[in-house]
């Protein structure tokens, strides 16, 4: 019945019916979702990997071909999403070294035209449309390494309300990020802020 | 679930930029890579010279058997390049790696038998064995070309197993090409300087795939 919907969806969007098209996305930002949740992965990290599929969706959306299962087309694209986000974890996660850091900055500098300062500067920027609390969290736990525990115990908070803090912070970096710099730089920024964070 | 507001504004930048679009279907693409690749590989081989007993091998019904047999792998592996490039079509990769173990198995011991049967097969001609696999590799890289260019505009999520099959395909078309011009017949020489390409190219596409696929498009 659902892929049936939007198998409909999508035949309309190939007409280009930008409402129908919008449609096939929620849903498909819906189900990828509660896959990836259902897959162990936290709400942060299936937000993300939602957006990349939702991204991989729009560029091969010529490969789907109405006569076959919509579902199906869709799943084999968030697999593979799956798939790479564990890989770049398990790559980052072994990458530690101070030179690897360098390197990054260099090809973000290279990439962006901007300095690294620069960078920190719009991350900055960015973190003052937090709340003060939310600021906070993320600058000890991504910056300064600090575990939820660490920064409940200092914030006097439980660790539960940090997480949820801690979270909806990101959500809310993130769209700062994008409404100001666009989607390619945002995702950049986003990494840096990761890397530096797995550094730690 | 309601998509966060940095999804929710993805959608809708997504949505905004949304054209009328067609679906590249894969009878299309096979459609498109036969309109080209056939008549470049009939123009190329206007250049080359036949083997002189063309006229005789074309009585023969070893020789169209080959040729059949060739054509209908170059067919499937032209398939599976395809599907391998649509979500959700692909073949599984211990199936697609199975059918390629089978397909080197089937050919190793079908030449194994025709050495068996009569050792004077077994002749290595190597000097013309080189030029074959040249031409072969030449004939090959043109209806690759084609392929190579009609897929990177899909999906790559295994851009090396797509450079594999595509490259073990394509220059299978070089040798079912090289049927016509080179008139040695041994199962040394077949299976070393026609059927080696293959291998070859494979190798090659495994490593070499992923940076073609991926290059500016």
């Amino acid at each position: 019945m659902l892929d049936q919907q939007l198998q409909q969806w999508m035949k309309a969007a190939q007409a280009g019916d930008a409402t129908a098209y919008h449609q096939v996305l929620e849903k498909s930002a819906q189900l990828t979702h509660k896959f990836l949740i259902k897959n162990g992965l936290e709400p942060i990290d299936a937000d993300d990997v939602t957006q990349e599929v939702l991204i991989a969706i729009d560029k091969a959306k010529a490969t789907y071909d109405i006569r076959y299962s919509f579902l199906g087309w869709m799943y084999a694209i968030v697999r593979f999403k799956l798939a790479d986000f564990f890989r770049a974890k398990y790559k980052r996660e072994s990458r530690t070294s101070d030179e690897d850091l360098e390197l990054l900055i260099e090809e973000a500098q290279i990439e962006d035209q901007f300095t690294i300062k620069e960078l920190r500067e719009m991350i900055d920027t960015a973190m003052n449309g937090l709340s003060k609390v939310q600021k906070q969290i993320i600058i000890q736990m991504k910056f300064e390494g600090k575990s939820v525990k660490e920064i409940a115990l200092q914030l006097k908070m439980s660790e539960s309300a940090v997480k949820v803090s801690a979270s909806r912070g990101y959500a809310k970096l993130k769209v700062i990020l994008l409404k100001e710099h666009g989607i390619i730089r945002c995702n950049l920024l986003l990494f840096i802020i990761e890397y530096i964070s797995r550094g730690n | 679930m309601i998509p966060t507001q940095a999804t929710s504004l993805l959608i809708n930048k997504l949505k905004g930029d949304l054209k009328p679009f067609e679906t590249i279907s894969e009878e299309k693409l096979v459609g498109q890579w036969a309109a080209i690749s056939i008549p470049l590989l009939i123009l190329v081989k206007l250049f080359v010279n036949s083997r002189p007993d063309l006229t005789e091998q074309l009585k023969n019904v070893e020789f169209y058997s080959n040729i059949i047999l060739l054509s209908i792998t170059i067919i499937y592996l032209l398939k599976m390049a395809i599907l391998s490039t649509i979500p959700g079509r692909e073949y599984e990769e211990s199936k697609a790696l199975k059918t390629a173990l089978l397909g080197i198995g089937i050919t190793v011991a079908f030449y194994v038998i025709l050495i068996a049967k009569d050792i004077h097969l077994a002749t290595f001609h190597a000097d013309n064995g080189i030029r074959c696999s040249l031409e072969i590799m030449m004939l090959g890289s043109i209806p690759l070309g084609v392929l190579m260019s009609l897929i990177k505009k899909n999906t790559l999520f295994r851009p090396h197993i797509t450079g594999v099959i595509s490259a073990a395909g394509m220059i299978l078309v070089g040798t079912v090409w090289l049927y016509f011009s080179c008139p040695v017949d041994t199962a040394f020489h077949l299976l070393t300087w026609h059927m080696g390409p293959i291998l070859v190219a494979s190798i090659v596409g495994y490593f070499v795939g992923k940076l073609v696929l991926f290059a500016k498009k």
